[in-house]
């Protein structure tokens, strides 16, 4: 009896600790600086590295890095990003603290997808996405957000608003604080949305600058 | 003869002499006006900007004054600075040897169907202005060196301007430019500066594709001795001021 209650007792803790510990990712490419912070301590990313609920990862300058989460959804980080990845699986919240992301998000995926920032969540179910933080202008940097496939529900923190971006939109969230009209972005159609390295060129090189009037280029004289 | 009446002769002839000293000098009426319309394409392609523009004035009779045909591209070399060559058909420009003699008087050559060819080098630097008007500002020092095969008249044009663009959800909807021109003659003219003036205009951004311009400007024009009056011995220095107010349209595909 006392064994089997041993035995128990050590299943029961194998169980919660594969529970505890099951990895909610993994790195499927990088390029780069990539580092990933996870309790406190600083671990230097690798190929095939589990990343887990709570990680928060960084790429530095002119690097890459691709995840593929447990839900089948992959994500993109462009070079000086800061991602949270605070909650995984079927309710998956990702904080975007900088820089920029492709999301890509599995169809088949049955609870929610979010991207937050701190002014705005856009939210999804099937869908191939790119968020970034664009220049600050007024006090907040703006916000852009574009769609390729799908169609994602884009809400604003403090008033409430909210705005359906479908495919082959985007919009700018002015200093955080107001939406814009969902609109095609010429600068939109060069961006990278390939997540997979043996189909070609992964990196995003785009320019987010171009997604502003070059006022140094508007010269009618 | 008395001193009345030789103080009478005298006048005469100096008044004589007056009117037709006065003949030789060119004609300048006041403050011209012309009418001014224009039609301009300016491309975007990568770091070129093809570009042209038809232009033409009428006078305050409403007769044709001067018109022409621009053509050619700016190449961003620099974030900040785009050369451009161009080249510029005209008719109706009025050089000082324009002012010619005839049997009797004097008068401006017409030049309305005269044609003129001219290549124009331009480099123009042009830069944020920092802080002010949320970045939306533009300044600018227009150079350009113009050749006119007609007279062989080299011109270098020195414009330094400052534009205003009114952003609505980071998009500019109209932008308004002052500028001052500096017309310096090179290689003609015994004027340091044949002409100058400021120039202002706005422009209403309908869409990316199509703007309209309502454009004016002051000019202050010199005209020196031309041919036929230095071929008399006569020397002069003649001030003409203007007021050129247009509208335009500018395509920006």
């Amino acid at each position: 009896m006392k064994n089997i209650v041993t035995a128990l007792f050590i299943l029961s803790i194998l169980f919660i600790s594969t529970i505890l510990y099951a990895e909610d990712g993994i790195i499927a490419y990088l390029d780069g600086d990539v580092t990933v912070q996870r309790e406190g301590s600083i671990l230097d990313a690798e190929f095939g590295l589990s990343v887990f609920q709570g990680d928060i990862l960084k790429t530095g300058i002119d690097s890459l890095l691709i995840l593929e989460l447990n839900n089948k959804s992959e994500l993109k980080l462009r070079e000086n990003t800061i991602l949270v990845l605070e909650g995984t699986g079927k309710e998956t919240s990702l904080i975007l603290k900088s820089g920029s992301i492709f999301s890509r998000v599995n169809k088949i995926i049955n609870g929610s997808f979010s991207v937050r920032t701190p002014s705005m969540v856009a939210g999804v179910r099937g869908t191939e996405f790119f968020v970034a933080y664009g220049r600050t202008i007024e006090t907040e940097p703006d916000i852009w957000l574009c769609v390729n496939e799908g169609s994602v529900d884009v809400s604003l923190t403090k008033t409430g608003d909210s705005v359906i971006v479908n495919e082959g939109e985007g919009i700018n969230i002015l200093s955080g604080k107001k939406l814009t009209k969902p609109e095609f972005y010429p600068w939109t159609k060069k961006l990278n949305w390939n997540t997979d390295p043996d189909k070609g060129e992964v990196r995003d090189k785009t320019n987010l600058n171009s997604a502003y009037e070059d006022l140094l280029n508007q010269d009618y004289e | 003869m008395n001193i009345k009446k030789m103080v009478f002769i005298i006048t005469v002839l100096f008044l004589i002499t007056l009117s037709v000293f006065a003949d030789h000098i060119p004609e300048t009426s006041g403050l011209g006006i012309k009418y001014q319309s224009r039609f301009s394409v300016i491309g975007n392609l990568n770091k070129w900007n093809p570009y042209l523009e038809a232009l033409g004035n009428i006078d305050s009779n409403l007769q044709p004054s001067y018109y022409h045909l621009l053509t050619g591209s700016y190449y961003r070399v620099h974030r900040n600075v785009k050369i451009g060559v161009f080249h510029l058909l005209q008719g109706g420009e009025r050089h000082d040897d324009d002012w010619v003699a005839l049997n009797p008087g004097w008068e401006w050559n017409n030049t309305i169907n005269r044609i003129e060819n001219n290549i124009i080098f331009d480099l123009t630097p042009r830069f944020i202005v920092p802080y002010v008007f949320n970045e939306n500002a533009v300044g600018s020092l227009k150079m350009r060196y113009q050749y006119n095969f007609f007279n062989n008249h080299q011109t270098l044009l020195l414009k330094p301007g400052l534009s205003y663009f009114h952003m609505v959800a980071r998009k500019p909807v109209w932008n308004t430019s002052l500028a001052y021109s500096f017309y310096i003659p090179l290689n003609f003219s015994e004027s340091y500066l044949y002409e100058h003036g400021p120039y202002i205009n706005f422009i209403y951004h309908i869409s990316k594709l199509i703007k309209l311009e309502a454009r004016t400007n002051l000019y202050f024009k010199t005209w020196t001795t031309g041919k036929d009056s230095l071929a008399l011995g006569d020397s002069y220095s003649v001030n003409e001021n203007g007021l050129s107010i247009g509208l335009g349209i500018i395509f920006t595909p």
